[in-house]
């Protein structure tokens, strides 16, 4: 439909890209870059990388251990004094620049942010940072790429305004053809020189593989990823059962939270249908059987999960603001006028940071039972990083000391550079209150610099100055990572996904919406799906399956 | 540059020196550089504006070259290859997507200039007739305080007051009665966006109505009354002939964007309504382009909706002229 002659194209593009890379490449054979940069960017090229010998940092001593199935380390509260990483400063002067987003409101410039020059102080370089909101990154983006102008660090678009995910539309020739192969300085035993880079788990270094190579840095995250937040304070304030067996048991749960009179809904409407599709058994993205790919649009049990959440709101248990644009969900949810809501494991300290329920507030997260009861159903894995960074092109020295700065800026979780980079300087930026740091308004404005998706130490559970949380998050992520299920896609690159995928996610979320809000019958679905495939859905399987098989 | 063949009366025509000329020479112009040496402090004075001019607004339009090509960020303008005609296809062929889009963008351009356009008007006449200069400058500045609200902030005031679960339903749901779906029901979306534009723009938009009849001579009501003629008689006599080159001045501009009829205010109520009820031209490049990464669909649509908007308005240029008005430009 938009797409005339995809492959035509691609080949045609690939081809002038990596004519580009070898003319820019070729004649000035850059030092400690030994490959010409025309390795393709397949599946077989990319296994045989050797990742970054994992390393285990061995800093402050967590409270509760996490493993190597993705459970996080988590800590009641910051070592206090926090150990110095770095006896001196990393960088060696200079500028440096980098394109970075950020999801908070855009911080002061530098000459009027204190914890900005301090930052500079601290890495030794002036740093030149282009901060983007979030929503405002493919836009940006594209016109950074199209300018050629690329700073040293580059974080490449992510999310768009509607916050479905980003495709890059070539990314590993792009990559190949402007970006630093790092594979000479990190493959292997060459990333011990950088101990905190090390210190990064395989399973991110792997997100970063394209052409055969190590193209960028990774920004870690647990896999425990999203989990069904809870208000347990109303929960017990209303008797209701906070840990249903099974669906039938969760519709009562419905019935009994939901009061329109006093504004409470049980939930959103996208909130239910994240839910239920759990209990169904709902693949994560897609299902491998056989060397086959079901997308989870295409399965049984998403039929039946909207046919049941339809019911749901019909019942009148979602929120009936529930599908407007930029709907104030977490604000619902800490106001109580809903008591569940979906989120990411890290959003946990920021309700209780936003609490308006007074001291009594109190979350916690619901596990999905089986539809039919007998125990719990597998959660969804995220992906074990947020994002990766690209480093532009330069010469060995410049890349060395590139990387000196990134391993400052992925130092641990218990180190002073780690507290500084989070929290900004003690008395100026954040308080310490309950054996964490509290911030002050300065802090919030500041410190939003979005060097965290430079790159980043590995994720820890940490709810400052609140112990019992963390304990509660922790014991969560402990209870639902053993039967987790992992998108089998995740660590393969589709081009055709890379550039379909908002287009992609689109479609679906329209038809969902519509279905749900009665405005399309329940039968629509098939042409979500008719559409979904010949928008590209099919083509994306295709570059998978190849892969995978 | 063609020096054109009427004389042009005004600034440009040479001054006469005083000197005794023959009268040939002076029917003669003297050539095109020596009238602009003559008059090279004001061009030095306006080249600035027409660089910026030039660099911003003309020089872009260029790009629109990429509507012909399959434009890849990556490749840039020049080297992404030529499609000819395909990314055309869309509207050629009649994508019923794109034909719903234009059948919104239609009846909800219909509706503003129908409802939104006269709106003003009345109000600005109902703001003359106040006597009192206290209430008017307190009226005055009512109205004109949404416009300067963005449109996120004023679709989230409409979705607080009037949402399910807002404040007006709220109140109704508290007193035991039914509840009125005026954010999320499809088939009230148009008037709900023309209603938003109306609270929004209608106040600020007095302004150069006021202007106007501020500037109609009082002689003339006074002999109107003489003659008899009544407020009504007033009005449609003396008022509206006076605001009539403004109005229609107003309405050949509305109509050269008449087919962009608020992108941002449609794409915030889009998921409430979907997009069959909301979707218009600017979304639909949105939606079906920009999402896809597919940019020379986008600049293909875009382009079209400016040519259509270009003849919109030396169309309704041409009326005015029938009817003996202005219009934006002098023939």
């Amino acid at each position: 439909m938009l797409e005339q002659h995809p492959v035509p194209r691609r080949t045609l593009l690939s081809g002038a890209l990596s004519t580009a890379a070898l003319a820019a490449t070729g004649p000035s054979l850059l030092a400690g870059c030994t490959d010409s940069g025309g390795t393709p960017n397949t599946a077989v090229n990319n296994a045989d990388v050797k990742l970054p010998t994992y390393t285990p940092y061995a800093g402050a001593k967590p409270d509760f251990p996490g493993n190597a199935e993705g459970l996080l380390d988590a800590f009641s509260g910051y070592p206090n004094p926090a150990p110095q990483a770095f006896p001196a400063p990393p960088g060696k002067g200079g500028q440096v620049s980098a394109f970075v987003l950020t999801g908070a409101p855009v911080p002061p410039s530098v000459d009027q942010n204190p914890f900005w020059q301090e930052l500079n102080k601290r890495l030794n370089v002036d740093l030149k940072l282009t901060i983007t909101p979030g929503g405002d990154m493919p836009v940006k983006f594209a016109a950074l790429v199209a300018g050629d102008d690329l700073p040293d660090f580059i974080v490449p678009a992510l999310f768009t305004p509607s916050g479905l995910g980003a495709g890059i539309a070539n990314l590993p020739a792009w990559l190949s053809a402007k970006c630093q192969d790092l594979s000479p300085y990190l493959s292997g035993d060459a990333v011990k020189e950088y101990p905190f880079l090390a210190n990064i788990p395989s399973a991110a270094w792997k997100q970063c593989v394209y052409n055969g190579g190590i193209y960028g840095l990774p920004v870690p995250r647990g896999v425990g990823g999203t989990l069904m937040f809870r208000r347990d304070d109303l929960f017990a304030q209303l008797k209701a059962n906070p840990d249903p067996a099974s669906y039938a048991e969760f519709r009562d749960v419905c019935k009994a939270v939901t009061d329109p009179r006093a504004s409470r809904w049980a939930a959103t409407t996208g909130a239910l249908m994240y839910f239920v599709q759990h209990m169904v058994g709902v693949p994560n993205r897609w299902r491998l059987d056989g060397g086959k790919l079901t997308h989870a649009a295409e399965t049984e049990q998403f039929r039946k999960a909207l046919a049941d959440v339809l019911q749901l709101v019909k019942d009148g248990y979602a929120h009936p603001d529930s599908n407007i644009a930029n709907a104030p969900v977490k604000k619902w949810f800490n106001a109580g006028n809903t008591v569940l809501n979906p989120d990411r494991y890290t959003a946990w300290p920021q309700y209780y940071a936003e609490n308006v329920a007074g001291p009594g507030f109190d979350i916690g997260g619901m596990r999905p039972p089986r539809y039919d009861g007998g125990g719990f159903a597998g959660t969804w894995q995220s992906e074990p990083t947020n994002n990766f960074t690209a480093l532009k092109k330069a010469d060995a020295g410049k890349i060395k000391d590139l990387l000196a700065i990134a391993n400052w800026l992925a130092a641990p979780f218990g180190t002073q550079e780690w507290l500084f980079r989070r929290f900004g300087v003690e008395g100026v930026h954040y308080t310490m209150s309950n054996g964490g740091p509290a911030q002050t308004q300065a802090g919030i404005t500041e410190t939003a610099l979005g060097i965290r998706y430079i790159v980043d130490a590995p994720d820890a559970i940490f709810i400052p100055g609140n112990a019992a949380a963390t304990r509660k998050s922790y014991e969560y992520q402990k209870s639902i990572i053993p039967t987790s299920v992992k998108d089998p896609t995740v660590g393969y690159f589709s081009d055709a996904w890379s550039r379909k995928r908002a287009a992609l996610d689109t479609i679906l979320n329209t038809y969902q919406t519509d279905i749900l809000s009665g405005r399309k019958p329940l039968s629509a679905w098939d042409d979500a799906v008719k559409e979904w495939r010949q928008g590209g859905g099919d083509e994306v399987r295709g570059q998978f399956q190849d892969q995978l098989a | 540059m063609t020096v054109p063949t009427q004389t042009p009366v005004g600034r440009t025509s040479p001054p006469p020196h005083g000197s005794p000329a023959p009268p040939p020479a002076a029917s003669r112009r003297p050539p095109w550089w020596r009238r602009l040496a003559a008059d090279r402090v004001l061009v030095l004075a306006a080249l600035p504006g027409v660089a910026a001019l030039l660099l911003f607004h003309y020089l872009p339009w260029l790009g629109n070259v990429i509507a012909f090509k399959d434009y890849q960020p990556y490749l840039g303008i020049l080297d992404s290859p030529w499609v000819g005609l395909a990314n055309f296809a869309v509207i050629v062929d009649g994508d019923p997507q794109f034909l719903n889009a234009l059948a919104n963008t239609l009846l909800i351009t219909a509706l503003q200039v129908l409802i939104v356009f006269p709106a003003p008007i009345a109000l600005a006449l109902l703001l003359d007739s106040l006597i009192s200069e206290r209430l008017k400058r307190l009226a005055q500045s009512i109205l004109y305080l949404p416009h300067f609200l963005s449109w996120v902030i004023v679709v989230a005031i409409f979705q607080q007051m009037f949402g399910n679960a807002g404040l007006l339903n709220s109140a109704l749901r508290a007193q035991g009665l039914a509840t009125i779906d005026v954010i999320s029901n499809p088939e009230l979306f148009k008037l709900l966006v023309t209603s938003q534009v109306l609270w929004k723009d209608a106040g600020w938009a007095t302004i150069l109505f006021l202007a106007a009849l501020a500037r109609i001579d009082l002689e003339l009501y006074e002999a109107a009354a003489v003659d008899g003629a009544g407020r009504w008689r007033q009005l449609w006599h003396v008022t509206l002939p006076g605001l009539r080159g403004l109005i229609v001045l107003l309405l050949i501009l509305r109509l050269g964007d008449t087919l962009s009829v608020g992108f941002e205010q449609i794409i915030l109520q889009e998921p409430a309504v979907g997009r069959q009820a909301s979707e218009v031209l600017d979304t639909y490049v949105f939606n079906h382009a920009v999402l896809a990464a597919d940019w020379g669909q986008g600049a293909a649509v875009g382009l079209v909706k400016g040519v259509l908007g270009v003849l919109l308005v030396l169309g309704a240029n041409k009326l005015a002229h029938r009817f003996g008005e202005r219009g934006i430009y002098q023939r």
